[in-house]
């Protein structure tokens, strides 16, 4: 693969995931390998929906050298390692979508419906908390993510990884329409309620809050 | 530092009211900023407010009134934030921009009224420790308005009990983040209320997470100076 079509194909994700609303602030990070030696990764404090073909940043897994115009993002090091502890995989995504998000404080593991296991495998398991990008968290989820497809980040989102950027992409939608179907679920159990209505959780929490 | 870098505004001079007011625009269209509530800025040599906004109608530069403490305005057709944000432009030197919005997720976290625990590290990074809430009714009230300012002390975001969310920051690009991820730290509490409760995140950590969000904006900051 040429650095321009690993850039392309980064770009072509961070928007999809952009117009999927599944991105929020810059927190959030993309990559791509292209071969043994390089990554095409994003920008840091880049926001995904005005990300441009020349702000994605060519780094060396090897001495972590860069090339481009803006600096990699912050969790370059997690990326980095994931690419250097399995040559199969090709695509990284980090993002910190909404569901996912909220699952991720209850600090489990997600078990995964049978339509998405062969997507996600039966288990999504959770990291432990710790300061994002500390080495502990790194060697964790390092550990958690091997043989699998996506692991939770306790309090914060979740990383996935894939063979290619297209599976990596599914592993995000699918997680993240598991933990949406969770909290509606769990809602409605506690309501009573058949749907998610916005009126309804307002009207459901504030009882519950002030009990 | 300059208030132009500071707000990371292009325009100075006449030219950036103009800027102000479709930034605060851009701010409606992407959905930070919902409700009725007044915003404020303040450039090099004055302070403004937008009169009350109405939900559908654009803002527009006759919408600002200049925030000073000798008024010359009738006291009924002042927006009821006036007196609360004259205090925080005096008690706050950094916030360069005041944003009031009630988004679903903010909004029901405001009429529950209790201080929120960060759930989310991304969320206690940018509000700090906690997101403190302050009883209504103290748009008038000289004695509420310091609690108000001083409950803001060391952090960017403020609930006021069935008014949403008061939000503080320098550029709107730091206002456009704060805003955002206090309505998903919010809804992440109603979430995880949901599903028994998530585990929030512990008080020096939390502090500690603020104070190097903060640091990282000042050597932005600096950066961008240079």
């Amino acid at each position: 693969m040429t650095q321009d079509e690993a850039k392309k194909i980064v770009l072509e994700i961070a928007h999809r995931l952009s117009q999927k609303k599944m991105v929020l602030g810059n927190g959030e990070s993309i990559s791509q390998r292209i071969d043994d030696k390089l990554i095409a990764i994003t920008p840091s404090n880049h926001q995904f929906d005005s990300l441009k073909l020349e702000d994605i940043v060519i780094l060396n897994l090897l001495d972590l050298n860069e090339e481009g115009s803006c600096k990699s993002c912050e969790e370059k090091k997690i990326h980095v390692s994931l690419y250097r502890a399995d040559p199969q995989i090709n695509s990284v995504i980090h993002i910190n979508q909404t569901y996912v998000s909220v699952y991720s404080t209850l600090r489990r593991a997600v078990q995964v419906p049978l339509c998405f296991i062969p997507i996600l495998g039966e288990e999504v398991p959770c990291s432990y908390y710790s300061f994002s990008r500390s080495k502990n968290l790194g060697k964790q989820l390092l550990k958690e993510i091997r043989g699998r497809s996506s692991v939770l980040i306790a309090n914060h989102g979740a990383l996935y990884q894939g063979k290619n950027m297209e599976e990596a992409f599914q592993s995000t939608m699918a997680l993240e329409k598991i933990c949406e179907e969770l909290v509606h679920k769990a809602f409605c159990y506690l309501t009573g309620e058949s749907q998610w209505s916005l009126q309804c959780v307002r009207d459901y929490y504030v009882k519950d809050q002030m009990l | 530092m300059e208030f132009a870098m500071c707000t990371g505004l292009l325009c100075k001079g006449p030219d950036v009211m103009k800027e102000l007011v479709l930034k605060f625009q851009n701010l409606i269209e992407k959905g930070v900023l919902e409700g009725e509530g007044a915003v404020a800025f303040r450039t090099e040599t004055a302070a403004y407010i937008s009169k009350t906004r109405t939900k559908g109608n654009p803002m527009t530069i006759e919408d600002f009134i200049t925030l000073e403490d000798d008024f010359k305005e009738d006291l009924q057709e002042l927006p009821k934030e006036y007196f609360l944000y004259l205090a925080i432009f005096d008690a706050f030197p950094r916030a360069n921009i005041i944003i009031r919005t009630e988004t679903e997720s903010v909004l029901t976290a405001s009429i529950v009224n209790r201080t929120i625990r960060p759930l989310l590290d991304d969320m206690a990074s940018v509000m700090g420790p906690s997101l403190r809430s302050v009883n209504e009714g103290l748009w008038n009230n000289p004695q509420k308005i310091v609690r108000a300012t001083t409950a803001l002390k060391g952090r960017n975001g403020l609930l006021i009990q069935n008014n949403g969310l008061i939000c503080i920051g320098a550029s709107f690009t730091e206002i456009e983040r704060i805003a955002l991820m206090i309505e998903k730290g919010c809804f992440a509490s109603i979430g995880a209320s949901f599903l028994g409760g998530g585990y929030p995140i512990g008080f020096l950590r939390s502090w500690i997470l603020h104070k190097s969000y903060q640091l990282r904006l000042y050597k932005q900051n600096r950066q961008l100076q240079e």
